[in-house]
């Protein structure tokens, strides 16, 4: 029979057991190593990202040349866009100020047997004054002026003092919207 | 067993700093060595998506590079019609000639064409042409239609037609040109058109100023008598401004014609308006 005299601190370990302190560096150790393990592998991660960010730089520069020259010619479009917009305008505003074809319309609707003296023309209305050798033709005269789209009314018609044989008139008309 | 030879040591200081030592440098590692990386990590990887997203826009911008090129194309064959239709506004000596040639075409007098300085209101730049003429009423009506076309950037003022003595009108207007401003570059330039003899509208509504009918009739004619010649036809004796002269049908008398004698009558054709005169100048 053998008898352990040693104090229990100082007694040799069972062979099943672990001391608390190797098993404190053990794991101390091993999380050192697998910090510096990760942090190696993010470096060559972010090596591998830095080479991708850099081709992405240079592809992005490639496209920016294109986009710098599509959006040149963009910027030409809208230029030629904003000229294009002034002469429409100033085309459609020629023909709603004063449309030439007035006048030749005015010409159009003088019947026989009358004969102009002025004719004026504004933005707004025409003015024609003349003279017929008889009163119905004045009146043909207002319904052609009124069928080519006027709204026209005799301002005046007198007999002229030339033997009562002539009537001198006057017309205002105004164009229908 | 897992026994090592140091944890035997009776020194527990020995061992605690030894522990101390790899916890600390564990931590020194997670901050000065893994940390940073991380950190690197996320903002390269943010800026490549942010590099992507600008990547994927530009090239939805590139793929749509074939579209803007033809709107390009059909902006600048567009553009081009109105810069050869609309003047600039360095050429309006050129228009002003234009104007002279076109009433020289129709045998028109031009008593008048001038303008006013470049007027301008945000973008919109116009010259005011005054503009005064005479001629036949088919060649002023012509212009009138002619100038429409060739400036259709044209705005007509007061435009007024007066019938004169000699069976011609007299127009006067005002002519707003819209031009192309001067700051504008343009790759093509208007040409002015250029006009052989060109014929008139065959039209003239207007007549005889009506005071002159007036002043021919009472003052100006008078028949003092009629005869009947060998074949029955009548001769006129007619004092027109004061001379006396005789006249047969078709004759010439002032500003019209004889159109019929009768035995107590004259007949007048005045651009179509038919003037009776009795003896005496009296008007039926």
């Amino acid at each position: 029979m053998r008898i352990n005299l040693l104090p229990v601190n100082e007694r040799p370990l069972k062979q099943s057991s672990i001391r608390w302190d190797f098993l404190v560096v053990f794991f101390g150790v091993v999380l050192l190593l697998a910090v510096n393990l990760f942090a190696y592998f993010q470096s060559i991660r972010i090596e591998a990202l830095q080479q991708d960010y850099e081709n992405l730089l240079s592809y992005k520069s490639l496209l920016l040349e294109q986009q710098r020259q599509i959006v040149q010619i963009q910027n030409a479009n809208q230029e030629l866009r904003t000229r294009i917009d002034y002469y429409e305008q100033i085309l459609a505003n020629s023909k709603l100020v004063l449309p030439s074809e007035e006048l030749a319309l005015v010409i159009a609707s003088v019947p026989e047997q009358v004969w102009l003296e002025t004719v004026e023309l504004s933005s707004t209305s025409i003015a024609v004054s003349g003279y017929a050798a008889e009163s119905p033709s004045i009146t043909m005269f207002l319904q052609n002026l009124i069928h080519h789209g006027y709204d026209a009314e005799v301002d005046k018609i007198e007999q002229s003092s030339i033997g009562g044989r002539l009537f001198s008139f006057t017309i205002n008309a105004q164009r229908r919207d | 067993m897992i026994e090592v030879s140091f944890f035997k040591a009776r020194k527990p200081s020995g061992k605690l700093g030894l522990i101390a030592l790899i916890y600390i440098l564990t931590v020194v590692s997670l901050f000065i060595l893994l940390r940073p990386r991380m950190l690197e990590l996320r903002r390269i990887e943010s800026s490549i998506l942010h590099e992507q997203s600008q990547v994927q826009m530009i090239e939805r911008l590139i793929e749509q590079r074939r579209a803007i090129e033809n709107d390009a194309k059909a902006l600048t064959a567009a553009n081009h019609a109105f810069e050869q239709t609309i003047p600039q506004a360095l050429n309006l000596p050129e228009v002003l000639l234009a104007v002279k040639d076109l009433a020289a075409a129709f045998e028109v007098e031009l008593m008048r064409l001038d303008y006013e300085p470049l007027r301008t209101q945000g973008v919109s730049s116009w010259y005011r042409l005054n503009l005064e003429a005479a001629g036949p009423c088919g060649s002023i009506a012509a212009i009138i239609e002619i100038l429409a076309v060739i400036f259709p950037t044209s705005r007509f003022h007061n435009l007024s037609m007066i019938s004169t003595l000699n069976e011609t009108v007299y127009l006067k207007t005002d002519l707003d040109l819209y031009v192309i401003p001067s700051q504008w570059e343009t790759s093509v330039s208007w040409q002015r058109p250029v006009w052989e003899t060109m014929d008139p509208k065959a039209c003239n509504p207007f007549g005889i100023p009506l005071w002159y009918l007036q002043e021919l009739c009472i003052k100006g004619i008078k028949l003092i008598g009629v005869v009947r010649v060998r074949d029955g036809e009548h001769r006129a004796l007619v004092s027109f401004n004061g001379a006396q002269e005789w006249k047969r049908i078709g004759d010439p008398l002032g500003t019209g014609t004889v159109a019929d004698i009768k035995e107590t009558e004259l007949i007048l054709d005045v651009h179509g308006v038919k003037l009776c005169i009795d003896f005496g100048g009296e008007l039926k």
